[in-house]
């Protein structure tokens, strides 16, 4: 061990460098992050988790939620989608501009498209950004508009999370995480995505269900049950309202009642809080028109 | 056969031995402190490279997440730059930079920029002939004019975008279709595509 400072200095900068490039230069980059302030509605996103939600965050946690189920929405692009959103009065203009838009429609469609108010147009359906600028400077240097037609270009994220799974709107973004401490991202997909299960499930009674045995509410889940969250016990003066409404082998016997316990109710208020609809700057869900 | 190759019977009083390292260490420094100063120069001059913690992929640049917000009342702003795109940039080039000699510039030029826009809504109607200076520099061009072309709103939504252009820092107030129209007859005894000249030009009120 002849080199035992150079071993040592070697490592120490080898550790310093990773903490360095995994710890404080994201710090730097990330640390002034704030909850934006949506101009419609006025509220701030994100807000952080009070009372049972928050204390559901460490149910999940204690029960190690996350090592079946990631908290983040991956999207792949983007694309665009015209829709004629008002068809206006005069079907001649509108077959006119149409064709602008694209060379295989023909003045005989003039009725076909007076019929399509608020639908999607065939062929428009995958518009990159360069051509749906191109395609509404086509549109707008008509004179249609004069006649009350209107073309609106719906923004839609894609990707297999959001258009298959259906598991979000958007990319999840930093700012999502800004009051989860600490985080539970997840690593493994074993169970669908949470980041949006708020929204999917918003109902209390579907979740306690879902709790207590998975498959009374998806056909082949494979989640195991988690009874110990709820309680077997006798029925008092009067069968308690937040009873399970369980039938067949589930069922208890008579006289006894399953009840959520303090736990499974934090629980459950956690997971109808995570939602993660709120367009960013960083992240847009769909273009107004 | 040379010298140093026969045999030799001496015995060396040492073993040959080689330094740990053959280079000295304050070089792997240096070059690791250039190499550093190398990647923070790339990530602030810009471009594909730039760090900005709001880019997430699939996004790439600010601008292309500028283009997907929802569309608030920018003024006509972004349809202003489609139209730029198609009509304008042609000869005043996408960067609002124009060609040196041949074609006057858009960005930082005192046409755009005046006070009001008066002139710069005529020269857009009528087109503009003959020598003119822009930004301290001459030209000799002809510009035909877009009255015909272009409706009073989409001259409203280009002249908006040249004139705020954040691309190119420009920052002058937005113009309104009304303000076209109001050109438009004010000049109604103009004979259309009758291009200006810079003294006629000159001679009108900037607001």
């Amino acid at each position: 061990m002849n080199n035992g400072p150079f071993l040592f200095l070697g490592s120490f900068v080898a550790l310093l460098l990773s903490w360095l490039g995994l710890v404080v230069v994201p710090q730097v980059q990330l640390r002034d992050l704030q909850p934006v302030k949506n101009d419609t509605t006025g509220k701030y996103y994100p807000l952080q988790r009070l009372g049972l939600a928050r204390q559901g965050a460490e149910v999940y946690r204690a029960n190690a939620c996350y090592t079946c189920h990631s908290q983040q929405v991956r999207q792949e692009g983007y694309r665009f989608r015209a829709v004629l959103e008002k068809v206006g009065t005069n079907e001649t203009e509108l077959a006119t501009a149409l064709m602008k838009l694209n060379p295989r429609w023909q003045q005989s469609d003039a009725e076909l498209f007076a019929q399509a108010e608020g639908e999607a147009l065939t062929d428009m359906e995958h518009l990159t950004l360069q051509q749906k600028a191109s395609l509404e400077a086509r549109f707008d240097s008509t004179k249609v508009s004069e006649y009350g037609a209107k073309l609106r270009f719906d923004f839609i994220p894609t990707g297999a999370d959001i258009e298959v799974r259906k598991w979000g709107v958007r990319a999840s973004v930093a700012a999502d995480y800004l009051y989860d401490d600490p985080l539970m991202l997840g690593s493994q997909r074993i169970g669908p995505d949470l980041s949006n299960v708020g929204n999917r499930w918003p109902e209390a009674g579907w979740q306690l269900h879902h709790l207590y045995h998975p498959r009374t509410k998806v056909e082949g889940s494979t989640m195991p049950d988690y009874r110990f969250l709820f309680e077997k016990r006798r029925i008092g003066a009067a069968p308690s309202p937040a009873a399970l409404q369980l039938t067949g082998d589930l069922a208890p016997a008579d006289g006894w009642e399953i009840v959520p316990t303090a736990d499974a109710l934090a629980l459950v208020a956690y997971l109808q809080s995570l939602k993660v609809t709120e367009a960013l700057f960083e992240a847009p869900t769909t273009v107004a028109p | 056969m040379n010298q140093q190759d026969q045999p030799t019977n001496e015995v060396k009083a040492t073993q040959p031995s080689v330094g740990r390292l053959a280079v000295p260490v304050w070089i792997f420094i240096v070059a690791l402190l250039l190499g550093y100063r190398g990647c923070v120069h790339v990530d602030q001059a810009g471009g594909a490279f730039a760090f900005d913690a709001r880019i997430y992929g699939p996004y790439r640049t600010p601008k292309e997440l500028e283009n997907l917000q929802p569309t608030g009342d920018d003024g006509g702003y972004k349809k202003g730059e489609a139209q730029y795109q198609i009509y304008c940039a042609g000869c005043h080039q996408a960067g609002g930079g124009g060609t040196p000699g041949v074609f006057p510039p858009l960005a930082g030029s005192d046409w755009v920029l005046a006070e009001g826009p008066n002139r710069i809504i005529r020269v857009v109607l009528y087109g503009l002939a003959g020598p003119v200076t822009v930004a301290g520099k001459s030209f000799n061009n002809s510009m035909p004019g877009l009255g015909e072309a272009l409706t009073d709103e989409q001259i409203a939504q280009v002249l908006t975008y040249v004139r705020g252009s954040k691309d190119w820092g420009n920052k002058a107030t937005p113009v309104t279709a009304a303000q076209v129209k109001a050109a438009r007859d004010a000049e109604k005894a103009r004979p259309s595509g009758k291009q200006f000249s810079q003294p006629e030009i000159d001679a009108i009120a900037v607001q």
